[in-house]
């Protein structure tokens, strides 16, 4: 099965941690970082904060906006 | 003297008096015990190492000390056994990972050194998922743990071992790490009481997990068992509650319960639990602590966060010596920001003083200890990626208060179930006490799995081990 755009860039960004992932584990990878990242957006957004988080890094906005 | 398979389905209590009553030496006790585990566990998978050798010393030693008259510990010749993240001098701690290899420490963790001094034999170190994070996974180097109650079925995790050991009478009682609901979900699981304490009443030095959220927690048959290994290992005393059991205050969380969509048959037992809660003078009232859903992302994200600070450098050269499953689980933090980390520190202050505020209206919480019956959907990827099996554990790691598993019911599977009991901080004696109620009153902790019969059958030779 042809690896898809997102997990090609979740490599990417693994490389960056100087991690090498094969495309197998960078598929299934995928959908457990992108729940991870739906939670930590919204606690984000949660009024449990007094203040507003910073935001998602650039290269996750880069992943998501995929 | 050759003991019955029911001897190893006693409390400490009753062992131990026994012990000390000298109406069975530690060598009979332990030789039946190592016997149990040759038997039950290759079916079971309890164990990753048997502490044979060492197990048959101590107790020849607690014996001599008994028959010299010596002042004895209260655990004197009771086997004990350790989830395998947690360091016992001479023993391997795999984590259930290739990546230690063979890895043997050379002290005992501060829990172990407690448990000896108080005169438990170290009988073992039991399975685990792989570095107590994951799911159970084939992919780990041994294979998960099956619940004795019902072998087709999971014993969860991540102290799986710890749970179905206890339970199958393969020790008196065990003790596991819980990061999210690691020590309740699996004492749920199999009939247990699971208890994870106040953050830092227990030492974590000499064991493996992320400091932040992790607890060193006690597995038992009993709630005396609980209060009697806690007072061996707490750092300090728990509090009690000058109230008696019929005037404490318990809050139902029932808008939460509701939301997290709990099965039929769990719903049931809980409500059962709550009837027998009231024909104890134990009366409920609804609770409304705010961010629950919250707290349990927030624990989740400094979990993984810390996880993978943890394992980074290994995650990096030595990825394939990991399992399939708990690599992709230890991966998860290297994709989170210092941002998320800190936000959900945030967030972990915050929910700690909402429940602080919720105390100020009832003196304990009760809700079940998982929305789910069976251990196969908790393993479904899809479900426990957001750990959603956790969604009443998880935030009391997060806030740090000590919380209690004890059984329910029993499902339509054959499998216990649980209800969680949440206290003050400091106040584990209250849960304790409220728990020993129950169970009086119930008697779900005399229940055990039936396993085939192991001693009896045959003379056991004295050079046997």
């Amino acid at each position: 099965m042809p690896i898809d755009d997102e997990s090609v860039l979740l490599q990417k960004l693994a490389e960056s941690h100087g991690l090498k992932l094969n495309d197998e584990r960078a598929q299934l990878l995928l959908p457990l970082v992108k729940d991870l990242w739906a939670m930590a957006e919204a606690l984000r957004k949660s009024d449990i904060l007094q203040t507003q988080g910073q935001g998602a890094s650039e290269d996750r906005t880069r992943v998501q906006g995929q | 003297m050759t003991l019955s398979d029911e001897f190893y389905f006693l409390s400490i209590v009753e062992v131990a008096e026994r012990i000390r009553r000298r109406e069975v030496s530690c060598l009979e006790v332990v030789r039946g015990q190592l016997e149990r585990i040759d038997v039950l566990d290759a079916e079971l998978r309890c164990y990753i190492t048997v502490a044979r050798e060492q197990a048959l010393v101590a107790a020849k030693s607690a014996d001599a000390a008994l028959a010299n008259g010596d002042a004895v510990g209260a655990l004197q010749g009771v086997p004990i056994a350790l989830k395998d993240v947690i360091d016992a001098e001479g023993l391997p701690t795999t984590a259930n990972s290739r990546v230690l290899g063979n890895w043997i420490p050379g002290r005992d963790a501060t829990v172990v050194a407690r448990l000896k001094a108080a005169g438990a034999i170290i009988i073992g170190k039991l399975n685990l998922n792989e570095f107590a994070w994951s799911i159970p996974s084939d992919s780990d180097r041994y294979p998960p743990p099956r619940n004795p109650w019902n072998t087709k079925y999971a014993a969860i995790g991540s102290s799986s071992g710890s749970g179905a050991a206890v339970a199958a009478g393969l020790c008196f009682a065990s003790l596991g790490t819980d990061a999210g609901g690691s020590v309740r979900l699996p004492a749920a699981a199999c009939g247990l009481i699971g208890l994870k304490p106040t953050h830092g009443l227990i030492s974590h030095d000499g064991v493996l997990g992320c400091e932040t959220i992790m607890e060193v927690g006690i597995l038992t048959r009993t709630a005396e068992d609980a209060a009697l290994l806690l007072g061996v290992l707490a750092d300090k005393d728990s509090r009690d509650s000058a109230r008696q059991v019929a005037a404490i205050r318990i809050g139902v969380p029932q808008r939460e319960i509701e939301a997290a969509g709990v099965s039929y048959e769990i719903q049931t037992a809980f409500d059962q639990a709550l009837g027998d809660f009231d024909a104890l003078n134990l009366k409920a009232h609804a609770v409304a602590p705010r961010w629950m859903t919250e707290a349990r992302a927030a624990n989740f994200i400094i979990l993984n966060a810390e996880e993978y600070s943890i394992h980074k450098r290994n995650l990096r050269e030595r990825l394939d010596d990991y399992g399939k499953s708990a690599s992709l689980y230890l991966l998860q933090g290297a994709f989170l920001s210092s941002a998320d980390y800190l936000i959900a520190l945030e967030a972990r202050s915050a929910f700690a003083e909402e429940i602080d505020r919720i105390f100020e209206q009832v003196d304990i919480l009760a809700m079940p200890v998982s929305p789910f019956t069976t251990p196969d959907e908790a393993r479904a990827p899809a479900t426990h990626r957001r750990g959603v099996g956790a969604a009443f554990t998880a935030p009391f790691n997060l806030s740090g208060h000590p919380a209690l598993s004890m059984p329910c019911g029993i499902s339509s599977s054959g499998l216990p179930m649980g209800i969680q009991l949440v206290g003050r901080k400091g106040e584990e004696a209250v849960l304790l006490k409220v728990a020993s109620s129950f169970q009086r009153h119930t008697a779900w902790t005399e229940h055990h799995p039936k396993l085939p019969a192991v001693l009896g059958r045959k003379p056991v030779p004295a050079e046997m081990h």
